[in-house]
């Protein structure tokens, strides 16, 4: 997770107590949209403050572009309100609140240039002609795309035509800027290229950003704060270090990153958490919990050759596989309960930890733990 | 990976002489109109343009030509007019039984030989006293000409991504002014292409022009057609070839466009 | 505050429905007052009697038993369904070679090749079919040819019958045929034929064996187009055929407007109709049976 690990080392838009207030931007309230008998969003509320990066994250079919085309307008609610700029604009269309929007594909007119493309909003608006280009001139340089005003959509890259849809959507000063999964049609160079581009534009346009994406990378690397999505329901939404290190569920732990889930026992009186078969490790745990489901994140595992360390506390187990990725190299560790534990470290495959080696494992921080039925 | 060389060279043979099979009887047309005799022979004797000369002073020609190109004319901007929303609403269309019937209906005169249509037209206007008119013409090929139109429009409209229209209308822009905008000129290649063969189709549309007219409406090729079953001589190969080349033409404008392979199917 | 929102998203996609409504209006209108009512009030007709020019009210069945039991019109029908299988046939046999060169053919020259099959189409009927009269009449380009040659005494026999409607109605309709089966072949995977050849087939053999029953779909909606145009075809047998020979189209127009027969003309339109609509619902279960190779 070389992305997050950057992430959380920029020291991020919040600290461990939460953001500082902000005003709040778009307000949606107890949304609730039915497709026939499936249910896309179930009774949603979201606050998205202002100037932020908010990412709706989830698998296909879990209602996160539901919820973007309903705050767009271009869904009606079966019940619920949503707020702009404390506005409630819920019976208002799309045109009339103030948005704007890059889709997947397709974003641009095809029969206009860049130029005319970009300046659409403002025409609709109204404006001079001279306040039109100079608008439109500073868009194309926020995007870095100034030498392509006259050439039309078909002539561009997959990559040009995001960023000039961008450009379009931002020329209007719009209160909140949505995209729709924007880098999904691209290749994964070109993707992360356009991720540090939004980034950068975001925090150089100060706009309130309203991102959908399926891919967790993307999600966590981008915002300011994640909210992961299943089945019409917001499951978790905090920064991307706390998705990461605090999952509230198991769904959660399980969508973002690597994970080990592992069935334990909680001995309070003892401090250790019992892995049966492989072993037990010193935990501090909420005293209530004794069965559990603890998550365990990889980099947080330290191996051990085994002879070195008989006996003491750990895990017992034996390496699998191990699989060098470029920087980092992954380990499988078989434990005797039949449970496949997944250690990352720096660097090259160490020399004592060889496929076949018995090992300890141990956790270099506390995991995360919740009841198992 | 054609097939053999021996099979390969035989397919081209074979196919020259299909070619020259269609593309023949156009060509002796051609030939005709520039003999200098009034009978055809073989070897051409001579060459002349007197038979165009001939053409253009009988008189008989210009009347029916001005009227099938005024037809042609407003038959596809009728059918044109009643193509572009009909084509709309059907997209908007949810169930597709309800679509396929409707495409079908529109679609039907296709189906139905020009024959019958001519026939039924025929009683129709007999009935409205409306026969040998303008009007009925009008009818008949506007009628004829629509299919064509709506297909192409179809395809243009279906084409259309709904990401336009959304886009639109979040940078602010009323539904007017968006059809305006994204709509109407993502449908103008198949407007266009629509157009020019209905054009085609209607300029050469006989037999519902003999049923329905007797002496005083006169279209071109019905006026070709009685000028040979009086008269046969070069006059006839001489407006025929100035017709051959503007088909011609035509078709070339088609190409463009890219179209030419729609011509050849009914119904989709 | 929730039935506010709901009424507003049903009064919403209610206001779509009604105006999908309307806009298809004028087109249903043109169609079916152009068209369907045209044609019922034709059928009805057909079940009428006629006497000096006036319709008489009163139902029959005279007028059909006429045509399917007389002599006469079954002669006329046998003729026309009989002209238009052969030029379905001729047009299929000539369109492979040409359908075949242009799948085969690069990019750049396909272009060409469709615009000459396509191009005649877009060419005035009458003067196709004027051309052919040149070409086979008594004094026309083959017997004058043949005759300066030396080969011919007597001119030969070549329009005015059925084989110059044959001639003139594949000519016609041929472009249609190429376009079908042009359609199939381009859509048949490459290596079909290359794994043919490979298994060691020879070109004939691949082409039969491989090419052919992929093509059918194509073949098969070709002959219906060409069938069906030729049952209904006008101008061709009227130009090439004249009054001598026996056709549908041609005893329709010479019952409606010469015989003023107006209800045994559309007795006869009615038959023909229903034959063309019979051909174009076969289709559907004639392809159906090359459908599961695609």
């Amino acid at each position: 997770m070389n992305l997050l690990l950057e992430r959380a080392s920029q020291g991020g838009a919040v600290d461990a107590a939460g953001a500082p207030a902000r005003g709040i931007k778009v307000s949606a309230r107890g949304i609730v949209k039915r497709f026939g008998s499936t249910v896309a969003a179930d009774s949603i509320d979201l606050d998205i403050r202002e100037g932020e990066f908010l990412t709706l994250l989830g698998e296909s079919g879990c209602g996160k572009t539901t919820l973007m085309r309903i705050i767009a307008g271009l869904e009606h609610v079966d019940s619920g309100r949503v707020y702009i700029d404390g506005r409630d604009v819920t019976d208002l269309p799309p045109r009339q609140r103030n948005l704007g929007m890059v889709f997947q594909q397709y974003s641009l007119f095809p029969h206009m240039t860049v130029a005319e493309n970009v300046g659409y909003g403002l025409r609709v608006k109204g404006l001079s002609r001279r306040e039109i280009d100079e608008t439109v001139q500073r868009m194309l340089e926020l995007v870095h795309l100034p030498e392509l005003r006259d050439r039309r959509p078909s002539q561009l890259s997959g990559g040009q035509q995001q960023r000039i849809a961008l450009a379009r959507a931002l020329a209007t000063r719009p209160s909140l800027l949505m995209l729709d999964e924007p880098l999904g049609a691209l290749d994964l160079k070109l993707r992360r290229q356009l991720q540090a581009e939004l980034k950068r534009i975001h925090r150089e346009s100060g706009t309130t950003f309203l991102f959908v994406t399926h891919d967790q990378e993307e999600a966590l690397f981008l915002s300011d704060r994640v909210a992961v999505m299943r089945a019409g329901r917001i499951e978790q939404l905090d920064d991307p270090v706390r998705i990461y290190r605090n999952p509230v569920n198991e769904f959660v732990a399980d969508f973002v990153g690597d994970v080990t889930l592992l069935a334990a026992e909680h001995d309070a009186g003892a401090g250790v958490v019992v892995v049966a078969g492989a072993g037990r490790l010193p935990m501090r745990l909420d005293p209530a919990l004794r069965r559990i489901t603890l998550v365990v994140r990889p980099e947080n595992v330290v191996l051990a050759p085994k002879d070195a360390n008989d006996g003491a506390a750990g895990l017992h187990g034996r390496v699998e596989d191990v699989a060098y990725q470029a920087g980092t190299t992954l380990y499988s560790v078989r434990l005797p309960g039949g449970e496949s534990l997944k250690a990352r470290r720096l660097g090259m495959p160490a020399a004592d930890l060889p496929q076949g080696a018995e090992v300890v494992a141990r956790l270099a921080d506390d995991a995360v733990a919740f009841p198992r039925a | 990976m054609n097939g053999s060389r021996p099979f390969r060279v035989a397919r081209v043979l074979a196919a020259a002489l299909v070619y020259g099979f269609l593309l023949g009887p156009m060509l002796v047309v051609a030939l005709f109109s520039f003999s200098d005799k009034s009978f055809f022979t073989f070897p051409p004797s001579g060459f002349s343009l007197r038979w165009y000369r001939a053409a253009w002073e009988s008189g008989l020609f210009l009347d029916p030509a001005v009227r099938s190109l005024a037809l042609a004319a407003l038959s596809t901007l009728i059918a044109a007019a009643f193509s572009i929303p009909a084509a709309l609403a059907l997209r908007r269309t949810r169930s597709p039984r309800l679509r396929a019937i409707v495409e079908f209906l529109f679609l039907s005169p296709l189906i139905v030989p020009a024959l019958i249509v001519g026939i039924a037209l025929l009683y129709a206007f007999n009935r409205l006293g409306m026969v040998d008119t303008f009007a009925a013409l009008l009818a008949g090929h506007t009628l004829i000409v629509f299919p064509f139109v709506f297909r192409a429009v179809l395809t243009s409209v279906m084409a259309l991504r709904q990401e336009w229209i959304d886009a639109a209308e979040i940078l602010g822009a009323p539904p007017l002014r968006s059809f305006r905008d994204v709509v109407l000129p993502a449908l103008v290649p198949g407007l266009v292409s629509g157009a020019i063969f209905a054009f085609i189709v209607s300029l050469d549309q006989f037999t519902v022009s003999l049923f329905v007219t007797q002496s005083e409406q006169i279209v071109l090729p019905v006026a070709i057609y009685r000028y040979l079953y009086d008269v046969n001589d070069p006059v006839v190969a001489a407006v025929s070839t100035v017709l051959v080349v503007f088909g011609l033409l035509v078709a070339v404008a088609i190409d463009r466009f890219g179209w030419l392979r729609h011509l050849g199917g009914t119904g989709g | 505050m929730s039935a506010t929102a709901s009424r507003t998203a049903v009064r919403a996609s209610a206001r779509r429905g009604t105006a999908a409504v309307w806009l298809l209006l004028p087109a249903i209108v043109l169609v079916v007052a152009l068209l369907l009512v045209p044609v019922f009030d034709m059928v009805v007709i057909s079940f009428r009697r006629e006497s000096f020019g006036q319709i008489l009210p009163g139902f029959t069945l005279e007028n059909y038993r006429s045509i399917l039991q007389g002599a006469a019109y079954a002669e006329i029908l046998l003729k026309t369904f009989g002209a238009a299988a052969v030029v379905t046939a001729a047009c299929v046999v000539l369109a492979f070679p040409v359908a075949s060169l242009i799948a085969g053919a690069p990019p750049r020259l396909r272009g060409l090749l469709y615009f000459l099959v396509a191009a005649p189409l877009l060419v005035n009927t009458v003067v196709r079919t004027y051309g052919w009269l040149l070409i086979l009449g008594r004094k026309g380009l083959i017997n004058e040819t043949l005759s300066w040659l030396g080969v011919l005494q007597e001119p030969l026999a070549l329009s005015g019958n059925y084989i110059g409607l044959i001639v003139g109605g594949t000519q016609v309709f041929l472009p249609f045929m190429i376009l079908s089966i042009t359609t199939s072949l381009v859509a048949i995977d490459r290596r079909l034929q290359e794994s043919s050849a490979i298994l060691g087939a020879g070109s004939v053999r691949t082409f039969l064996d491989v090419t052919l029953p992929l093509a059918m779909p194509g073949v098969i909606a070709g002959s219906v187009l060409v069938f069906s145009l030729m049952l209904g075809a006008f101008v061709t047998p009227l130009i090439l055929g004249g009054t001598a020979i026996k056709y549908v189209s041609v005893a329709v127009y010479t019952d409606a407007l010469v015989l003023f027969n107006l209800p045994r003309a559309t007795a006869l339109s009615v038959v023909l109709l229903v034959a063309v609509l019979l051909v174009y619902a076969i289709q559907k279960r004639l392809i159906r049976r090359y459908e599961a190779f695609a």
